[in-house]
């Protein structure tokens, strides 16, 4: 497992998208399932960077986990902590996507597609803290074809 | 008509480039535009919303916005969040 503690900042993106490429990388993910965690950690990060704190500072605090998940697969877990205002991020209603470009809102898709990309999602307010969970399961590539994929 | 290529990815530290040169040249008046996605792999909520917002000026103002060369993997990305209903998009 895997941890780091960043300030909750979009300065920090770039560094928390790294980090979980790199681990997921080496973990033998495919690009495809690299992308769609990739999508839903980077709007999770810019939900909390954005408004969990308000006008004020604080910190984010995520793990990185991964566990096997039968032959060929694996899991990956990734936990973000953060003490902001207590917020469910998954509790919001999702989009309508049958409404024309003119009244399609713009908040709202992010999280839609962390719940279509992930195969499970947790929210807990514990101690002072959201505690926003993602994990999905993927097919572990052979050397060869991560280098592909690459 | 005005062609735009996007990057690699579009995601929070760089589509926020895109807007600005999107609403660039909307708002010089072009009415026309084409975006080449060749090299387009990634793509996050705020470049969507970067599409979104030019596409509702582009209507407003009677213009097309092609959306060409996309590769599957950002087509699935349009087609999961419903905009690939609402966007003109050539693979």
């Amino acid at each position: 497992m895997r941890s780091a503690a960043v300030e909750a900042s979009m300065e920090h993106l770039n560094r928390v998208m790294s980090v979980t490429e790199e681990i997921l990388e080496q973990a033998g993910c495919g690009e495809d399932d690299r992308r769609l965690i990739g999508i839903s950690v980077e709007e999770l990060f810019t939900n909390i960077a954005s408004y969990a704190y308000g006008e004020s500072k604080g910190k984010v605090w995520l793990t990185w986990d991964i566990r096997r998940a039968g032959e060929d697969r694996k899991e990956a877990v990734i936990r973000f902590q953060d003490e902001g205002f207590p917020y469910d991020p998954f509790e919001r209603e999702d989009p309508d996507l049958n409404l024309p470009v003119e009244k399609r809102p713009v908040g709202g898709l992010g999280i839609f597609m962390v719940k279509q990309f992930m195969d499970d999602i947790g929210y807990e307010y514990k101690e002072g803290r959201n505690v926003t969970v993602i994990r999905k399961t993927f097919a572990v590539m052979k050397d060869e074809e991560a280098g592909r994929n690459v | 008509m005005t062609e735009i290529r996007t990057e690699k990815k579009i995601d929070g530290m760089t589509a926020p480039k895109l807007d600005a040169r999107l609403k660039e040249v909307l708002g010089a008046g072009e009415t026309e535009l084409t975006i080449d996605m060749e090299e387009t792999t990634y793509i996050s909520s705020v470049g969507l919303r970067a599409f979104v917002s030019a596409q509702k000026k582009i209507n407003k103002a009677g213009g097309s916005m092609v959306l060409i060369h996309v590769k599957p993997c950002i087509l699935e990305i349009f087609e999961v969040t419903g905009f690939a209903g609402v966007l003109t998009i050539e693979s």
